[in-house]
């Protein structure tokens, strides 16, 4: 009886342990999201050759400018 | 015997206290010490109500600005949390204006080279002028929009403001989607020259 009670909360703290990771993880990746289109953003080759430029032009991506416009609004609708 | 009696009966008419009488239902008044007694307790109970009510009013009070101070808070919150998501919306525009002018710089660059070459580059530099003018608007519209939403969301009416706010950063996006077309054709027009120098080889 006491080896399965300890069995029991081995378990449990592993498993709590997991769910601290997960989250900490949900959270921290949202924000490395972030960085990382930014980076992308600032980033380009320092090159003039014309096959270069295009490249450049071709991989700026303008679709995500405004995401957070609609959390944005549900905070505004939930606040006020 | 009889004498006695008498005597004993008068005796007891006389002396028996006036005060005790009561109210008989016909109506006749209330002896004078009773009555300030009643009177005395309707006083006291009155004031008792009087303070249980204050004591309401005054808890009811306390409440209501427990409420007002945790309204003030919350609101503090999603000030803060609206203004880190509008941080990132205002990075990214910040972040691609500055891209595309570096391109514009790199293409410009270019066109001087095949200016010195002989090429014929005027109608390539106008397109990029007119990028370069869409990318001057998009700055001074996200300048406003920094403004309008600080002041929408220290607003009495946050909802109404936000609508303006959201209109003019949708127009910046498009503003720069305006700039990057212009470029995608600048860099075709530029890869025509190169074409045209190739064929001249």
């Amino acid at each position: 009886m006491k080896i399965t009670k300890n069995n029991f909360i081995l378990i449990l703290a592993i498993a709590v342990i997991i769910l601290i990771g997960f989250f900490a993880y949900f959270f921290n990746s949202s924000d490395s999201l972030f960085k990382q289109e930014i980076t992308k953003l600032k980033t380009q080759s320092t090159s003039n050759e014309v096959e270069s430029i295009e490249q450049d032009i071709l991989d700026t991506d303008l679709s995500d400018l405004d995401k957070e416009l609609s959390d944005i609004e549900k905070e505004i609708e939930a606040a006020y | 015997m009889k004498y006695f009696i008498i005597i004993l009966t008068l005796l007891f008419a006389i002396l028996l206290p006036k005060g005790i009488t009561a109210q008989a239902p016909t109506g006749r008044p209330i002896p004078i010490n009773v009555r300030t007694l009643v009177e005395e307790r309707i006083e006291i109970n009155e004031e008792r109500r009087e303070n249980i009510r204050l004591k309401i009013e005054e808890k009811e009070a306390t409440r209501e600005a427990a409420k007002e101070e945790l309204k003030a808070k919350l609101e503090e919150k999603a000030q803060n949390r609206v203004r880190t998501l509008f941080g990132n919306i205002s990075t990214r525009i910040e972040s691609a204006i500055s891209r595309l002018y570096t391109l514009i710089e790199r293409m410009e660059a270019r066109l001087a080279i095949f200016a010195e070459e002989g090429e014929n580059v005027l109608e390539i530099q106008e397109k990029i002028d007119s990028a370069k003018i869409l990318l001057v608007s998009a700055e001074n519209s996200l300048v406003v929009a920094k403004t309008e939403l600080e002041n929408t969301i220290t607003s009495e009416d946050p909802k109404a403001g936000y609508l303006y706010v959201k209109d003019v950063v949708k127009d910046i996006k498009l503003t720069l989607v305006d700039a990057h077309s212009i470029l995608v054709q600048v860099i075709g027009d530029m890869k025509g020259l190169r074409v045209g120098e190739t064929e001249n080889i």
